[in-house]
């Protein structure tokens, strides 16, 4: 009887263990998530899936003026069946939408990844009345289903090369 | 020493490690309840641990 009693704490032990590895895989592995890749200039950005986990973050990227930036964005399907949505890519300045970039069904197959790409063009973007030594915002929202991600480019005034003054 | 103890020791720490590898790589993605509920269960799996040994006359 007694060691009948212990080996049940022996038991309690492996069942809060064998809890706490399900709740790892079912709250913390399984769903779908998705990362955003931003390359400009010689350097990515990784955005990683926890970050968009907390509320009304918002990921900061900063690049220069005229510059071509490349995103890349994953989605990875880690459930049992195949998720579908419409992915759709705006860009934003000030509340109001400036350019459409990508609207496009997804369907990812159950434990797979599946990834949308698109270039953001500056020079493109600007607005005609502002200058190259002017610094600049735009908001790019990536719409998928009901979840909502936002990127803010902070575009970099580019200031011409001082000419060296003439020797008297 | 028992091999059965050395087992045992092997055991618990295959075990503590898993949660270890688990917590560092996906921790972060668990929801505030999963996390709570987890913690709770850690603290209740080394209690019941204890008194296991306990039982055993460690």
């Amino acid at each position: 009887m007694a060691t009948k009693r212990i080996n049940l704490f022996l038991y309690l032990a492996l069942a809060c263990f064998l809890s706490i590895v399900i709740i790892f895989i079912a709250d913390g592995y399984l769903g779908t998530y998705d990362t955003v890749y931003i390359t400009a200039g010689e350097r990515e950005e990784k955005v990683e899936p926890d970050f968009w986990l907390r509320e009304d973050r918002t990921w900061s990227s900063g690049v220069d003026w005229g510059e071509k930036v490349k995103f890349k964005y994953e989605v990875d399907n880690r459930w049992f069946r195949t998720y579908s949505a419409e992915v759709a890519v705006s860009v934003w300045h000030s509340q109001e939408k400036v350019q459409d970039l990508v609207a496009q069904d997804i369907q990812v197959a159950p434990f797979d990844k599946e990834r949308l790409e698109w270039v953001v063009d500056t020079e493109e973007l600007m607005p005609a009345e502002i200058t190259p030594e002017q610094a600049y915002n735009y908001t790019l929202i990536i719409k998928r289903g009901e979840v909502e991600r936002k990127v803010v480019l902070y575009v970099n005034p580019s200031y011409p090369p001082k000419v060296p003054l003439p020797v008297r | 020493m028992k091999l059965e103890f050395i087992l045992f020791g092997f055991g618990i720490l295959f075990c503590l490690g898993g949660i270890g590898y688990l917590a560092a790589e996906y921790v972060k993605y668990l929801s505030e309840v999963g996390r709570l509920v987890s913690l709770l269960l850690v603290v209740a799996m080394f209690a019941f641990l204890g008194r296991y040994f306990e039982g055993l006359g460690w």
